[in-house]
C-alpha cells in the first residue's frame, strides 16, 4: 500500500485525511458497520439485520444481528453497538440501546442515513483493556503503524470464515516496487497506477479496475472578482484536453470529467462537456489583459498528480495561461497556490452523499481546516435528493469556477495468478473475505512474503 | 689703548646697526654658522624677497638623487611590463589549451550520446514500438511511459520519442508534453543518423536545460520513429576537464533572454557574484565571438582573474552556451608586487646614498664658494679686514684671490676717505674759531688803544673814556666766554637719564617755548600745526635731552621760515618705535647741504655755531634712534626722528657718554679725537641721507 | 492498492468459489422493449409533466433523441420519441419537425448504477435546464416481452436442510422428486417417511459440499465429491456406491457428446481438459467450477466457468475458446429454446451467500456474450445450479434469505410472444 496508515483504531480515524480512504479500507477488514452496501450501492443488512424509521426520518430503529461475536469472544449486543456509535458520533445524534436493537434520533430528517452508516467511519467496535475489537472477517495479529499490518481470519465470522488464513499488508511501498513484488510473487494483490497498467497487463498478472471512483479536479482559490474567477476557470477548463489525459497518461483507465460525479453514479454526467476548445479558451483568456503567473500545486505524495498537473499546465499554456507547477507543502501550512490539483475518492456509491461531500469540500476549500464532520452536517443541509437538484448543484459549482473537474480515475489492482474471487464492489475497495488463493497454478505465489 | 678699543666697539656696534638694513637676515650669526657647519649649506634656504632659495649644495644633492631614483624607476617599470607581457602570453596559451581540451571533450561526449541514442533506437522495445506505430491504427498513447524505461538504460538525461508526424509519443524529461509537435526533427533534408550530436535547448516542466542531443531515426516502411536523446550539459560536464592549478572552467547556459546569474556555474555549482561576469558574457551574447576580461573579485588585486569566454552554438547557430576559462592572476600579481617592492627598496637606498654622496661631493665643490659668500657678507658687514683662504687653482680659487685683493683695496680707500674727512673737519673748526674769536678781539683792541690815548686827556675826560672802555671790554669778554661755553656745551653731552616720557608732551612743551616767536612783531607770522597721535606709548628717554633736541629742531624750522609759513609737527608710532616729523615750509635744502647738515659747526646762519643739528643728532643716536631729513629746494624740509620705545643698551650709552664726558677737560686733540670718534654714530645716518633725493639746509643762507 | 501476501500455512483450501464481479457491467441491460412497460411509460409521463411545468406552452418545441446507454436500436429510440411527443401533444405543446421551433429539447436516455434516467435538456436565455426522471425497469413484469427470451422459475419444493441437487423422476405430473442432501439421497413421496439412502464417507462432509443427480428413466446416478453411486427410484435404499476415490463426473453435450471432469476430495472445482481439436494446440488442464454443453452456430460446445472467474466457451473439439466473459457467477447451466440463438447460457451473479442472487440468460454471438433476458432475481443466493438433460429446464437451489429454507426451482427459458 502506498499510503502510510497511522492507526487501526476506528475512533482515531478522520476520513478526511489524505490516507483516510486507505485507512478505511484496512478498517473494513477488521471492523463492520451496521449497514453494508450491495452491488448496486443500495443499503443492505450488515450488523443490523433490518431497520425502520418514522415518517419524519428523524427516528430510526435498527435490529442488531444475533449471534455475532467480537474477536475477543464478546458477543455483539445493542448496548455495545450503542456505546461504539456514541464514541464515533459527534454529539449531533442520540443513540440509545434497547433489548432488540438500537434507536437513533436525529436533529434533522436524513433520508441518506443508511448510506451514511454504510460508508462513514461508523464502525462497530468493542474495547477491552485498551484494545479495540471488531466483528469483521479478520482480526489484527500484528500492527506496526505506517509499516505493516498482519491479519488472520476470524474463525467464527458470522458471514462465514474467510478463506484466507493470514493476510500481510505492507504500507508505504512505492508503486513500481509493488508491481515488482507482484511479478516476483512476493505479493498477490497490488495497487497499480494507470501509468503501470500496460506493464502490468504485459506480465502474467490480471489487472482489475473499478469504476472510476476518484475525481481529479482543480480547486481555484478566489482571486479578485468572482466573474474573473468563473471566466478564468472556464478558459482553463476549455484548454484542457481531458481525453488525451485519459487515453495517454491514464492509459485509458478512467474517464474525462466535466462533472463532479461520474456517469455511472449520476447518469447525467454526459451533459457536462469535456471536449477542449482552445479557440474559445484563448478568446476568454483575452478578457484578462495581464497574464499573471499562476501557481498550480498538487499532492506530492500522489505519484499521478505531478504528471497530471504538468499536463494541465502544458495545455493551459496553449491558451496563454501560464502556470508554475509545484508540489504542495507537506505540512498543512498556509498554501499560497492559486490552483490546487486535488484527487479525492467518492465517500459513497451514492450520488447524494458523494455530491454533498464534494460540494462541502468546494465550500470549505477556502475555509481550510474545517473539520470533515462539521462539513458533512453542513452538506446535509443541502437537499440533493433528486437528480435534478444534484444536476443543478453541480452546474452551479462548476459554473462558479471554484472547481474544474479533470478526470475520473478507477482503482486498479493487479492480481497474482493464484488469486481467486477478487470481486470488490464497483466503487472500489476490497472484499478479501471472499478472496482465496489457488495453490495449484503456481506454488511460488503462496510461499513468498 | 682705549683709543683703539673704543672705535672697535663703536665700529662693531656700527656694523650691527648697519646690519639692520642689510639684505641678509641676521647676517653676522649666519655667516658664523656657515663657515663652520658642513651640512649647513646643503639644507640652507634663504628668504630672498619673500621667496625660498635652495642652496647650491642642496640643489646639487637633489639632482644626484633624482637621477638615481629615475634610473631605478625605469628599470622596475621595464621589468614589470616585460613580466606582465610574458605572463599574458602564457595565460593565453594555457586558456587556449583548456578550450581545445573542452572542445575535444565535447566532441567525445557527442559521439557517446550518438551511440547511446542509437543504442536505444536498436532496443527491441523501440523496434516493436516502431513496427506497431507503423500500422494504420497504430496507437501511440500506450507508449507514453516507455521513455521512462529506456532513458535510464543508456544513462540519458533526456529522451523523446517522436512519431512520424512529429508529435511527441513519450518524453522522459517532460512527460506531460505528449501529443504536442516537435517539428524541428521532422524537417526534411536532415540525415539524422549521420548528423552527430549538437547543443540544444530543452524545455523542462520547471524551466529549461542545455542538452547535448543526438537524434536517431527508426524507419519502418514509410513511417519514421524519431529517438531524440541527450545528456545535460553543465556542472557535471566541467568536472571532466583537467584543470592546471590557478585555472578553472565556468559554463554559462544561455537559455534566458537576458543574462541570468543563476545559469553560470563552475564545478562547485552556481557561481557567487556571477553578476561580475555579466558584461563579458553579454559581449559574447552580442557578438557571438570569443572575448576576454579581467575581473577583480575584491579589493585585493591578487583576487583578479582573467576570463576567456568561448561561445557554443546550437544547430541553428544560436548561441546556447558560453565556456569561460578563468586563470587566476595571483602569481602574476605577487610577482609584480615583489618586483615593485624591490624597486622601491633599491630606490629608497638610492635616495639615501645619492643624498649622502651628493652632499659630500657638493660640499667639496661648494665649500670655497661658501667661504667666498661668508667673506663677502663680512665685508658687507663692514669687516674690511676679511681674508678668504682658498687653495684651489681653479676658477673658484682665482675668484677668491680677486676677492681678497678687492677687500684690501676697499679698506685702503676707506682709510684715505676718513683721513680726508678729518682734515676737512679740522679746517672747518679752525675757520669757525678764527671767525668767532676775531669778532670780539677787534673791539678789544680798539678800546685798549682808546685808553692809551685817553691818558693825554683831562682826568675827567679820561675817567669818562675809561668807564666806556672797561664796559666795552667786559662785554666783549662775555662774548668770548659765551663762545667757549657753547663749545664746551657740545663737548660734554650728559648721559641720558632714561625715564618714561610722553613724546607728545615733549613736543608740546618745546613748541610752547617758542610761542612768542610765532607771532613776532615786524615779522610775518608762522602758524604751528600739530598732528599728534595720542595713542603713542610712553617711551624711555631723557626728557631734558629730548626737549633740547626738539627745541633745536623747532628753532631750526623757525629760522628756516623768515618770511613766515607753517610749522607742521606729526607724531606717529610703528612697531616698537615712535616717530616725530617736523616740517617747515621754508626754502628747502640742496643735496650737498643735506650731505653735511649734521656736521658740527656747519651752518649757513650768520650767527649760528652749527652745533644745533649736531646736538640733535647726538641726542637721537644716544637714544638709539634715527634722524633723517627729506627736502627739496623750495619745498621746505622735513626732519624725522625715530626713537625706540625702549633703547636696548642703555648702559652702553651710559658708558660711552661717561667716557666721553670724562675726556672733557683734556687736550683739544683728544677731545677732537673723542668728538671725532663720537661722530661715528652721527656719521652713520649719512649713508642713509645719501639715499635722500634732494636736501638743502633749511637754514637758508 | 495494497501489497499483501496470503499465506496458506495450514493450506486450508477454500470450499466456496464466488465468481468475480466485473466492474462496469450493469445488473440489467436495456432490451428492445423496455419502453412498452409501465415503468418507462410512467417515466415518460413524469418527464413531460415536469417539462410542462417549466416550459411555456406556447413555445413550438423540437425534440431530439439521444441514447447514452448505447443499448437501444434506432427504431426503439424513435418509438420512445413518439411516445414523448404524444404525451407533449396531450398537454397542449406543439412539436415541430422542421426548423421553425422556438425551443429545442434534447431528450436522452441514460443510466447509472441504480437504473435508468430520462433527461430532457433545453437551454433558455443562456441557462441550461435539465429535467431528469430516474426509473428502474427491473420491476418489469416478465412475460411482457414482445420478442426475445424471458426466464421463468418453478418452485418444486423447499427444505430447511441444504439441498445439493434434485431430480424429477418419471414424466409429467406423476414425477417423483429425488433429492440429494449432503450425505443422503431421498425420494419425496406422498407418504411421510419417504425412502432414503445414505452415502458412505470417511471424512466429515465439507460445509460447501457439491453433488449432482443424473437421471435416465428410473435409474439415477449420484456424483458427490470422492464417490459416485447408482440406484433406482423403485428401490432407493438399494443404492450402490463406489469405494472412495477419484470418480470423474460425466457431462453430456447437446448431442450426447460427453466430457469428464474430476473433482478431488479437498477442492470444490473440477480439473478439466478440453478435447484436443484436429489442428488446435494441445489443450491445457484448467480448473472449472461447472461445465455445460450447448450449441453455438449449430456446433457442439462446452461452456465452462473457470476458477479464475472467467466463463469460456470451447468448441466440442478444440482448446481455443470461442469466447470468454468475466463477471458471471460460478454456477452456469445451458437451456435449449426455440428462440434466439437456440441455446442460452444461464448465469448466476457473483454474490456471496448472504446476498440475493439473480439469473440472466446470455447468448454467444460472434465471440461476444449478449444478455438476452433481464435478470431474474431469486429470494436468496443460488447454492447450486445444474443443466437439465438434453437442454431441458435447469435446476437451481436457492437459499431463501427470508425463510432460511433451501428452495428447489426449475428455471425455464421462454420465447416472448
Amino acid at each position: 500500500m502506498r499510503e502510510r496508515v497511522n492507526s487501526m483504531d476506528p475512533r482515531s480515524t478522520g476520513l478526511s485525511e489524505a490516507d483516510g480512504y486507505a485507512n478505511e479500507r484496512l478498517l473494513e477488514l477488521v471492523f463492520e458497520r451496521l449497514v453494508r452496501l450491495d452491488d448496486t450501492g443500495k443499503p443492505a443488512p450488515g450488523l443490523a439485520t433490518s431497520w425502520e424509521h418514522d415518517a419524519s426520518q428523524t427516528h430510526w430503529q435498527f435490529q442488531i444481528r444475533p449471534g455475532v461475536k467480537f474477536h475477543d469472544g464478546t458477543s455483539l449486543t445493542p448496548a455495545l453497538v450503542a456505546a461504539a456509535m456514541k464514541e464515533d458520533m459527534s454529539g449531533t445524534w442520540q443513540v440509545s440501546a434497547s433489548d432488540r436493537g438500537i434507536a437513533i434520533e436525529l436533529p434533522y430528517p436524513q433520508p441518506g442515513l443508511l448510506v451514511d452508516l454504510a460508508t462513514r467511519d461508523l464502525f462497530i467496535f468493542h474495547r477491552a483493556q485498551d484494545t479495540v475489537f471488531g466483528t469483521g472477517p479478520f482480526r489484527i495479529a500484528e500492527w506496526q503503524a505506517q509499516k505493516r499490518l498482519v491479519l488472520v481470519a476470524s474463525e467464527d465470522y458470522w458471514a462465514g470464515r474467510p478463506f484466507i488464513d493470514r493476510l500481510e499488508i505492507s504500507l508505504g511501498v512505492a508503486p513500481q516496487q509493488q508491481l515488482v513484488d507482484l511479478e516476483l510473487g512476493r505479493a498477490e494483490v497490488v495497487e497499480v497506477l494507470p501509468n503501470l497498467t500496460r506493464r502490468a497487463s504485459q506480465s502474467a498478472v490480471r489487472v482489475e479496475a473499478s469504476a472510476p471512483v476518484e475525481l481529479y479536479s482543480l480547486m481555484v482559490t478566489p482571486r479578485g472578482a468572482k466573474s474573473y474567477d468563473s471566466q478564468f476557470s472556464k478558459a482553463l477548463s476549455l484548454a484542457i484536453d481531458r481525453a488525451a489525459i485519459v487515453n495517454v497518461l491514464l492509459q485509458r483507465q478512467g474517464e474525462p470529467a466535466g462533472s463532479l460525479l461520474p456517469q455511472w453514479l449520476s447518469g447525467y454526467a454526459f451533459l457536462f462537456p469535456t471536449a477542449p476548445n482552445l479557440e474559445q479558451a484563448k478568446k476568454i483568456r483575452t478578457l484578462f489583459s495581464s497574464s499573471p503567473l499562476l501557481a498550480l500545486d498538487y499532492d506530492g505524495s500522489d505519484p499521478m498528480a505531478a504528471t497530471l498537473a504538468q499536463r494541465i499546465a502544458v495545455d493551459a499554456r496553449q491558451a496563454g495561461i501560464v502556470m508554475s507547477v509545484s508540489a504542495a507543502p507537506a505540512t498543512d501550512g498556509p498554501n499560497h497556490a492559486d490552483v490546487h490539483l486535488v484527487g479525492r475518492h467518492f465517500t459513497a456509491p451514492d450520488a447524494d452523499q458523494a455530491l454533498q461531500a464534494f460540494l462541502v469540500d468546494v465550500v470549505t476549500e477556502q475555509a481550510a481546516g474545517d473539520h470533515a464532520g462539521e462539513a458533512r452536517t453542513q452538506g446535509a443541509m443541502i437537499a440533493l435528493d433528486t437528480p435534478e437538484r444534484r444536476y443543478a448543484a453541480e452546474r452551479d459549482a462548476i459554473d462558479g469556477g471554484r472547481i474544474i473537474p479533470i478526470v475520473f480515475v478507477p482503482e486498479i489492482y493487479a492480481l497474482g495468478p493464484s488469486v481467486r474471487d477478487w470481486m470488490p464492489p464497483r466503487w472500489g475497495g476490497w472484499r478479501l473475505e471472499d478472496v482465496w488463493l489457488d495453490a495449484a497454478p503456481h506454488a511460488a505465489a503462496t510461499g513468498g512474503g | 689703548m682705549r683709543l683703539r678699543t673704543r672705535p672697535r666697539r663703536a665700529a662693531g656696534r656700527g656694523i650691527h646697526d648697519e646690519g639692520f638694513n642689510e639684505t641678509f637676515a641676521k647676517p653676522g650669526r649666519n655667516s658664523q654658522r656657515h663657515s663652520n657647519g658642513a651640512l649647513g649649506p646643503a639644507i640652507e634656504t634663504y628668504l630672498w624677497k619673500g621667496t625660498f632659495v635652495l642652496s647650491f649644495r642642496f640643489k646639487l644633492a637633489l639632482v644626484f638623487t633624482a637621477t638615481l631614483v629615475m634610473a631605478v624607476t625605469l628599470v622596475t617599470w621595464g621589468v614589470t611590463s616585460n613580466t606582465r607581457a610574458k605572463f599574458e602570453l602564457l595565460d593565453q596559451s594555457r586558456s587556449n589549451a583548456l578550450i581545445d581540451q573542452f572542445r575535444k571533450e565535447f566532441a567525445q561526449r557527442g559521439d557517446e550520446v550518438v551511440n547511446r541514442v542509437s543504442g536505444i533506437a536498436e532496443t527491441n522495445e523501440t523496434t516493436k514500438m516502431a513496427i506497431d506505430l507503423s500500422r494504420p491504427q497504430g496507437d501511440a498513447s500506450k507508449y507514453v511511459y516507455d521513455a521512462d524505461g529506456l532513458a535510464p538504460q543508456q544513462k540519458l538525461d533526456f529522451l523523446d520519442l517522436v512519431g512520424d508526424d512529429g508529435s511527441l509519443i513519450s518524453s522522459f524529461e517532460y512527460k506531460a508534453r505528449f501529443g504536442y509537435k516537435t517539428d524541428w526533427v521532422t524537417a526534411p533534408g536532415v540525415d539524422w543518423n549521420n548528423e552527430g550530436a549538437f547543443l540544444q535547448r530543452i524545455e523542462l516542466p520547471d524551466g529549461v536545460a542545455l542538452s547535448l542531443t543526438a537524434v536517431h531515426v527508426v524507419t519502418v516502411g514509410d513511417k519514421k520513429l524519431y529517438v531524440i536523446g541527450g545528456v545535460q550539459l553543465g556542472k557535471g560536464f566541467l568536472t571532466t576537464l583537467v584543470l592546471p592549478t590557478g585555472m578553472r572552467a565556468l559554463f554559462y547556459k544561455n537559455l534566458q533572454p537576458v543574462f541570468d546569474p543563476g545559469s553560470l556555474a563552475d564545478v562547485n555549482g552556481p557561481l557567487p557574484l556571477a553578476d561580475r561576469l555579466s558584461s563579458l558574457i553579454e559581449q559574447v551574447r552580442k557578438t557571438g565571438a570569443a572575448a576576454e576580461e579581467t575581473i577583480q573579485w575584491n579589493a585585493d588585486p591578487a583576487s583578479a582573474e582573467n576570463f576567456h569566454a568561448d561561445p557554443l552554438f546550437g544547430r541553428e547557430k544560436q548561441l546556447l552556451g558560453v565556456l569561460l576559462v578563468g586563470s587566476s592572476r595571483k602569481e602574476l600579481v605577487s610577482l609584480l608586487d615583489f618586483i615593485r617592492t624591490l624597486g622601491v627598496l633599491v630606490g629608497g637606498a638610492g635616495i639615501l646614498l645619492g643624498g649622502l654622496i651628493g652632499l659630500w661631493v657638493s660640499a667639496r665643490v661648494s665649500r670655497p664658494i661658501a667661504r667666498l659668500a661668508t667673506g663677502a657678507r663680512q665685508v658687507a658687514a663692514g669687516d674690511w679686514g676679511v681674508r678668504v683662504d682658498v687653495r684651489s687653482r681653479d676658477e673658484v680659487g682665482r675668484l677668491a684671490r680677486d676677492f681678497n685683493e678687492m677687500t684690501r683695496q676697499l679698506a685702503e680707500q676707506r682709510d684715505r676717505l676718513v683721513q680726508a674727512e678729518r682734515v676737512a673737519a679740522w679746517r672747518e673748526i679752525a675757520r669757525r674759531l678764527a671767525h668767532e674769536l676775531k669778532n670780539p678781539l677787534f673791539p678789544l683792541q680798539l678800546t685798549l688803544e682808546n685808553l692809551q690815548r685817553a691818558r693825554t686827556q683831562t682826568p675827567e675826560q679820561f675817567d669818562e673814556i675809561f668807564e666806556e672802555s672797561t664796559a666795552t671790554l667786559r662785554a666783549e669778554l662775555n662774548n668770548l666766554k659765551t663762545i667757549v661755553a657753547r663749545f664746551s656745551d657740545f663737548s660734554k653731552m650728559p648721559a641720558p637719564q632714561l625715564q618714561s616720557v610722553n613724546l607728545n608732551e615733549a613736543v608740546r612743551s618745546s613748541v610752547r617755548l617758542y610761542d612768542a616767536q610765532f607771532n613776532l612783531a615786524g615779522r610775518p607770522p608762522i602758524s604751528p600745526e600739530l598732528y599728534l597721535d595720542e595713542s603713542l606709548p610712553l617711551i624711555q628717554a631723557d626728557p631734558d635731552l629730548l626737549h633740547r633736541a626738539l627745541g633745536n629742531l623747532v628753532l631750526n624750522s623757525l629760522d628756516a621760515m623768515p618770511s613766515g609759513g607753517t610749522l607742521t609737527i606729526r607724531t606717529a608710532k610703528n612697531n616698537g618705535t615712535v616717530a616725530v616729523e617736523i616740517s617747515d615750509t621754508g626754502a628747502g635744502l640742496t643735496p650737498e647741504e643735506c650731505e653735511r647738515l649734521f656736521t658740527p659747526y656747519y651752518t649757513t646762519k650768520r650767527h649760528g655755531t652749527g652745533l644745533g643739528l649736531a646736538i640733535v643728532q647726538s641726542v637721537v643716536s644716544d637714544h638709539h634712534g634715527k634722524i633723517s631729513v627729506e627736502s627739496a629746494p623750495g619745498a621746505g624740509a622735513t626732519f624725522r626722528i625715530e626713537l625706540p620705545v625702549r633703547p636696548p643698551e642703555a648702559e652702553a650709552i651710559h658708558e660711552i657718554t661717561h667716557e666721553s664726558s670724562g675726556e672733557n677737560g683734556e687736550s683739544g686733540y683728544t677731545g677732537v679725537e673723542a668728538k671725532k670718534e663720537e661722530t661715528k654714530p652721527v656719521a652713520a645716518p649719512r649713508r642713509e641721507l645719501a639715499s635722500v633725493t634732494k636736501s638743502t639746509l633749511g637754514l637758508g643762507n | 492498492m495494497n501489497r499483501w501476501t496470503l499465506f496458506a500455512l495450514r493450506s486450508r483450501t477454500p470450499r466456496v468459489a464466488l465468481a468475480t464481479l466485473l466492474l462496469f457491467t450493469f445488473p440489467f441491460i436495456i432490451s428492445k422493449s423496455s419502453f412498452a412497460d409501465d415503468a418507462s411509460a410512467k417515466a415518460v409521463k413524469e418527464l413531460v409533466r415536469k417539462l410542462g411545468a417549466q416550459v411555456d406552452h406556447k413555445k413550438k418545441l423540437q425534440i431530439k433523441m439521444n441514447d447514452v446507454t448505447g443499448s437501444m436500436q434506432v427504431p426503439d429510440l424513435e418509438a420512445l420519441r413518439k411516445s414523448i411527443v404524444a404525451e407533449l401533444h396531450s398537454i397542449g405543446f406543439r412539436v415541430v419537425a422542421d426548423s421553425s421551433y422556438d425551443l429545442s429539447i434534447q431528450v436522452s436516455l441514460s443510466k447509472n448504477m441504480r437504473g435508468l434516467l430520462l433527461l430532457a435538456v433545453y437551454s433558455s436565455d443562456e441557462k441550461e435546464s435539465a429535467v431528469i426522471v430516474p426509473f428502474e425497469p427491473t420491476d418489469l413484469d416478465p412475460g411482457q416481452w414482445l420478442t426475445g427470451v424471458h426466464l421463468d422459475r418453478e418452485l418444486v419444493f423447499a427444505d430447511n436442510s441444504p439441498i445439493l441437487d434434485f431430480a424429477c423422476v418419471g414424466t409429467g405430473t406423476s414425477c417423483q422428486i429425488l433429492v440429494l442432501h449432503s450425505g443422503k439421497v431421498s425420494l419425496m413421496a406422498a407418504e411421510l417417511n419417504y425412502p432414503s439412502a445414505s452415502i458412505p464417507h470417511e471424512k466429515v462432509w465439507p460445509r460447501d459440499m457439491r453433488g449432482r443427480l443424473t437421471v435416465s428413466g428410473s435409474d439415477f446416478e449420484v456424483n458427490v465429491e470422492g464417490t459416485s453411486c447408482l440406484g433406482n427410484v423403485s428401490h432407493v435404499e438399494a443404492m450402490k456406491c463406489n469405494p472412495p476415490g477419484d470418480h470423474p463426473w460425466i457431462f453430456y453435450g447437446p448431442r450426447n457428446e460427453s466430457t469428464s471432469g474430476s473433482i478431488s476430495g479437498d477442492q470444490n472445482w473440477f480439473e478439466w481438459t478440453p478435447t484436443a481439436g484436429a489442428n488446435s494446440i494441445q489443450p491445457q488442464r484448467s480448473f472449472v467450477y461447472s461445465i455445460a454443453g450447448l450449441e453455438v452456430n449449430g456446433e457442439a460446445a462446452w461452456a465452462a466457468s473457470g476458477a479464475d472467474g472467467k466463463v469460456r466457451v470451447f468448441p466440442e473439439k478444440g482448446s481455443e475458446p470461442m469466447g470468454s466473459v468475466s463477471g458471471w457467477g460460478s454456477d452456469i447451466a445451458t437451456v435449449k429454446t426455440d428462440c434466439g440463438a437456440g441455446w442460452q447460457i444461464l448465469a448466476t451473479q457473483p454474490v456471496d451467500r448472504t446476498e440475493v442472487d439473480a439469473i440472466t440468460a446470455y447468448e454467444l454471438a460472434s465471440g461476444e456474450f449478449r444478455a438476452v433476458s433481464d435478470p431474474m432475481e431469486m429470494d436468496g443466493p443460488i447454492v447450486a445450479m445444474w443443466s437439465g438433460e438434453g437442454g431441458g429446464p435447469a435446476r437451481a437451489v436457492v437459499r431463501n434469505l427470508k425463510t432460511g429454507d433451501y428452495e428447489a426451482y426449475f428455471i425455464k427459458v421462454g420465447c416472448s410472444r
